[in-house]
C-alpha cells in the first residue's frame, strides 16, 4: 500500500526540517519509506463488527446519560441501589443468557442492556441521599403540572380541580374490584368468606361480581353470632373542614430516557428479533436473588414502586407431603410467635440493611388489616386456631404529617414488612413508593350533620345482617385529619390520589372475630362524599345473604335495601 | 458526517453522551487498524477496540481539551489496552518493545500477515523498538508528530527528532548494504 503524493511530501518535508543536507538523499529516503509502507499488514475490517459495537457504545452512552440523571432527585428517595444490588443481591441474575448462538457481542449488548435495565431505574427509584418528608411546594403560574423529572419529593401545586371530578369509579365497576382485592386477605387467614370489602363500594358497587356469581360462597357464614353495629359519635362537637383542600394525585412513573428500540437493537437471544417490535417500554424488572433465603425484587418503573418477596424456592419448605399430622405438628403455635418488638427488630434491621429510608414513615405497627391478636383474642375456637407463618409489620406512610388510611377498612398505609416467624426473617416487602405528587385544591363537604351521619352509619362499607341480629352500640372519638388512599380508574392511567379524610377511633371496639376495624374513615371531599352517600342523607348499608337463594346460587345479584328503609341499622 | 470535534466532546462531557458516536464513527477504523497492526489478530483486535471505545467513553469527562489532540489521547488509550493484553499475555514481556510483541510464531497472528510480519520485522530489525513504533505510527497510522508524541509521552520535536534518526539511521543502512553488494561484486569480477 502506497502512500500518496501528498503524504509522501510531507513525511520528506518533516525530515528536511531537520536536516536540509538529507534533500540530496531524497532517492534513498524515499526507497527506504515506501519499503516500509509495502510491509504494512492488511487489514480486513469487518463492518458488521463496526455496527454492532456501535451499538453498544451508544447503548452504554445511554446507560451513562441516565446515571447522571441523581443529580436531580436529591431529597425523597429510599434505598441506596448501588449498595444493594451490588452488596447483598450479589447473587442475583436477571436472566440467563448463556442460550446457544449468543455470540459474544451480544453478551456485551445483552450486559449493557442489563445495566440500563437494572442501573437505570434503580437508580432513579431508590438513590437515597438525603430523604425528606414531601412538604408542599412549586406552585406554578399556569396552574400546570411543573413535572419534577424522576422522582423529586415534592408536593407540586396545580390549579384547582385540576384532576377533573373525582369519583365515579363505580360506572366501571371497578370500585367493588378495588375494595374486594384490599380485603381478600382477611377472608382467607380467617378461612371465612366476609366478602365485606367486595360490597362496600357504595351505590353502583353493591352489585359487585362476587354477589353476581359467588352468592354461595357468601351464604357460607361461621357459626357465630351476627351483629348488626350502630356507631354513635361520642367526641366534641366536630367542626367542619375548610371549603376547599388539596388533593393529592401521586406522579407516579417517569421517562426513563431508555428508548428499547435502540437499546436492544442488534440484540437477538435467538428466539426472536426484539428489536423488530417499535416503542418498547420498560414495565417491569424482576431480579431473582439465587442463594438461601433469597428474595425476588420486582421494580416497576410506571408505578414508581418496589416490591420485594421471597424467592420461594431458596426459601426451607415443609416436606410433609399431604402428612396431616406432619402439617400438624409443623403448625405455628401461639408460643412461637415473637413479641412485637422482636418482630419490628427483624423489620428495622432488614430495612436498615437494605438502605430503605424510614425517615417518612411512622413508628411501626404490628398487624395490619389482619391483626392475628384480636382474631385470637376474639376467636371462638382457639384450639384450633390458625396462627399465621407470617405477621406484617406496617410503616405507616405521613404526607405532610397525616396519615394515609385505606377508605375500606380504616387500616393505615405505607410499606408492609412481613415477617417469616419461623426463619425469623422479612419475607415480603410492599408499599415502598415514589412520594411525588401533584396537589390540587377541591372542594369538601363542610356540612357536619352530613359527616357525621356518614361517620354512624359505618362509613362505606357496613354491612347490615337483617333485623334477627343484635344490635351493639360503637363509640367514636374525635376524628383526626388524614388522607385516604383512592384509586381512580376512570382511565387507563389508573390514578392513585389522596382525598382528605376524617379519621373517626372507635372507643370500644368489639370482641367480635369478625370484626377488624380500629376507626371509620370518611372522605371530606364532596364529590367523592356524594358518590358514597346519596343526596337524601341515607346510604344503604350492605345486606349479607344469610342463606342459599332460593334460584340457586349466582343468578342474581345480592340487591341492596331500599334508601328510604328508616330502620336499616347501619352495620358492619 | 461533518462536525466540529472539540464541540462534539464538549457535548459529551456536559453529559450528552449520545454524541460519542459520532467520535465512535470517525475513529473507529483508524483506533481498529492502529491495534491490528500491533496484534495481526482479528478477533484480539476487535476486543481491544471494543474495550477502547468504551474506556474513552466513560472517560471522556477526564479528557482536557487544551492539553492535547483527542485523537492521541484515544491511542494512548488503544496502546496502554495493547500492553496491558500482552502483560496478561505473556509476563516475562519486554512492554517496551511492543512490537515485537507480536510474534510470526505467535499462532494467534492472523496467517495472511505471519510472511508479512517476517519481513518487516527483518527489515527493521535493527531499530530500537521506540523507533520501530514511531516509524509505524508514521508511515502505517498515517499520525503527525503531535499526536504521536502524546501517545508516546513523548515532545513533537523529540519525537520528530526520533523519525529523522531512524530514517538516517536506515539510509546509511541502505548505503552500506549497496556498498557491500557493489564492492562483492567488484571483487568477483
Amino acid at each position: 500500500m502506497k502512500l500518496n503524493d501528498i503524504q509522501l511530501k510531507q513525511i520528506l518535508t518533516d525530515l528536511y526540517t531537520l536536516d536540509a543536507g538529507l534533500k540530496t538523499k531524497e532517492k534513498e529516503l524515499i526507497a527506504i519509506i515506501e519499503k516500509i509502507t509495502e510491509y504494512k499488514p492488511q487489514v480486513d475490517f469487518d463492518e458488521a463488527f463496526a455496527a454492532r459495537l456501535r451499538s453498544e457504545v451508544l447503548a452504554e452512552a445511554r446507560a451513562l446519560e441516565n446515571k447522571k440523571i441523581p443529580s436531580f432527585i436529591s431529597n425523597f428517595t429510599y434505598m441506596n441501589p448501588v449498595r444493594f444490588l451490588a452488596g447483598k443481591l450479589k447473587h442475583m441474575n436477571a436472566t440467563d443468557l448463556k442460550s446457544n448462538g449468543v455470540n459474544k457481542f451480544t453478551y456485551a449488548a445483552a450486559g449493557a442492556a442489563i445495566a440500563i435495565v437494572i442501573i437505570v431505574p434503580a437508580v432513579l427509584l431508590l438513590n437515597s441521599q438525603a430523604p425528606l418528608a414531601p412538604t408542599k411546594e412549586g406552585t406554578t403560574q399556569s396552574g400546570k403540572s411543573a413535572r419534577p423529572t424522576a422522582f423529586a419529593s415534592k408536593i407540586n401545586k396545580v390549579a384547582a380541580n385540576f384532576f377533573g371530578k373525582l369519583g365515579g369509579n363505580a360506572a366501571t365497576g371497578n370500585a367493588a374490584k378495588s375494595a374486594g382485592s384490599e380485603t381478600s386477605g382477611s377472608g382467607s387467614a380467617s378461612g371465612i368468606a366476609y366478602g365485606r370489602g367486595g360490597g362496600g363500594g357504595g351505590g353502583a358497587a353493591i352489585a359487585s361480581p362476587q354477589a353476581a356469581d359467588g352468592s354461595a360462597k357468601l351464604g357460607i357464614m361461621p357459626p357465630i353470632e351476627l351483629k348488626n353495629y350502630k356507631f354513635v359519635y361520642k367526641g366534641e362537637a366536630l367542626t367542619a373542614p375548610s371549603e376547599t383542600i388539596d388533593v393529592l394525585k401521586r406522579v407516579k412513573g417517569v421517562d426513563l430516557g431508555v428508548n428499547m428500540s435502540d437499546l436492544i437493537a442488534g440484540l437477538n437471544f435467538g428466539l426472536a428479533d426484539i428489536s423488530t417490535f417499535s416503542g418498547l417500554t420498560l414495565q417491569n424488572i424482576t431480579l431473582a436473588q439465587k442463594s438461601d433465603f433469597g428474595y425476588m425484587v420486582n421494580i416497576f418503573p410506571d408505578e414508581g414502586s418496589v416490591n420485594i418477596s421471597q424467592n420461594w424456592g431458596y426459601w426451607p419448605m415443609d416436606k410433609c407431603a399431604g402428612d396431616a399430622a406432619c402439617f400438624a405438628n409443623l403448625r405455628v403455635k401461639e408460643t412461637d410467635i415473637p413479641a412485637d418488638s422482636d418482630l419490628i427488630s427483624v423489620a428495622d434491621a432488614f430495612l436498615a440493611e437494605h438502605n430503605i429510608d424510614k425517615s417518612v414513615y411512622g413508628e411501626p405497627e404490628v398487624g395490619g388489616s389482619y391483626d392475628w391478636r384480636i382474631m385470637y383474642e376474639n376467636s371462638p375456637d382457639k384450639a384450633n386456631y390458625y396462627f399465621p407463618d407470617a405477621i406484617d409489620i406496617t410503616y405507616p406512610l405521613k404526607v405532610d404529617g397525616k396519615n394515609i388510611y385505606d377508605e375500606w377498612n380504616g387500616t393505615k398505609q405505607g410499606i408492609t414488612v412481613s415477617v417469616n416467624i419461623k426463619a425469623k426473617k422479612v419475607a415480603n416487602l410492599y408499599g415502598l413508593t415514589t412520594q411525588n405528587y401533584d396537589a390540587s385544591p377541591y372542594a369538601m363537604e363542610t356540612d357536619v350533620k352530613k359527616l357525621l351521619a356518614y361517620a354512624e352509619q359505618g362509613g362505606s362499607s357496613g354491612y347490615y345482617y337483617g333485623p334477627e341480629a343484635k344490635t351493639v352500640d360503637l363509640e367514636l372519638g374525635d376524628p383526626v385529619s388524614v388522607y385516604i388512599r383512592y384509586y381512580d380508574y376512570k382511565t387507563s392511567s389508573n390514578n392513585e390520589m389522596l382525598i382528605p379524610a376524617y379519621y373517626f377511633p372507635i372507643n370500644n371496639p368489639p370482641k367480635d372475630p369478625n370484626f377488624f376495624r380500629k376507626g371509620i374513615v370518611v372522605p371530606l371531599a364532596k364529590d367523592i362524599l356524594a358518590e358514597r352517600f346519596p343526596a337524601n342523607g341515607v346510604n344503604p348499608p350492605v345486606p349479607m345473604p344469610l342463606s342459599e337463594p332460593a334460584g340457586g346460587a349466582g343468578t342474581e345479584p345480592a340487591q341492596p335495601l331500599k334508601s328510604d328503609t328508616p330502620t336499616s341499622a347501619p352495620a358492619q | 458526517m461533518a462536525y466540529d470535534e472539540a464541540t462534539i466532546i464538549r457535548s459529551c462531557q456536559s453529559g450528552k453522551s449520545e454524541d460519542f458516536a459520532l467520535i465512535y464513527d470517525r475513529y473507529i477504523r483508524q483506533i481498529y487498524n492502529f491495534i491490528y497492526y500491533k496484534t495481526l489478530h482479528k478477533e484480539t483486535a476487535e476486543d481491544l477496540t471494543s474495550q477502547t471505545f468504551m474506556k474513552a467513553l466513560k472517560a471522556i469527562g477526564a479528557f482536557k481539551t487544551g492539553s492535547g489532540t483527542f485523537s492521541a489521547w484515544l491511542y494512548m488509550i488503544a496502546r496502554n489496552l495493547v500492553i496491558d493484553h500482552y502483560r496478561a499475555a505473556k509476563n516475562d514481556a519486554n512492554l517496551e518493545d511492543i512490537f515485537d510483541l507480536a510474534s510470526d510464531a505467535d499462532p494467534l497472528v492472523d496467517t495472511d500477515n505471519a510472511i508479512t510480519l517476517e519481513k518487516v520485522k527483518s527489515y527493521l530489525v535493527k531499530l530500537k523498538p521506540e523507533q520501530r513504533e514511531l516509524v509505524t505510527m508514521r508511515l502505517w497510522d498515517g499520525l503527525g508528530f503531535k499526536e504521536i508524541a502524546a501517545a508516546l509521552g513523548l515532545t513533537e520535536a523529540n519525537s520528530k527528532m526520533i523519525f529523522y534518526r531512524t530514517m538516517t539511521k536506515m539510509r546509511e543502512e541502505l548505503a552500506f548494504l549497496i556498498f557491500c553488494l557493489l564492492y562483492s561484486l567488484i571483487s568477483t569480477i
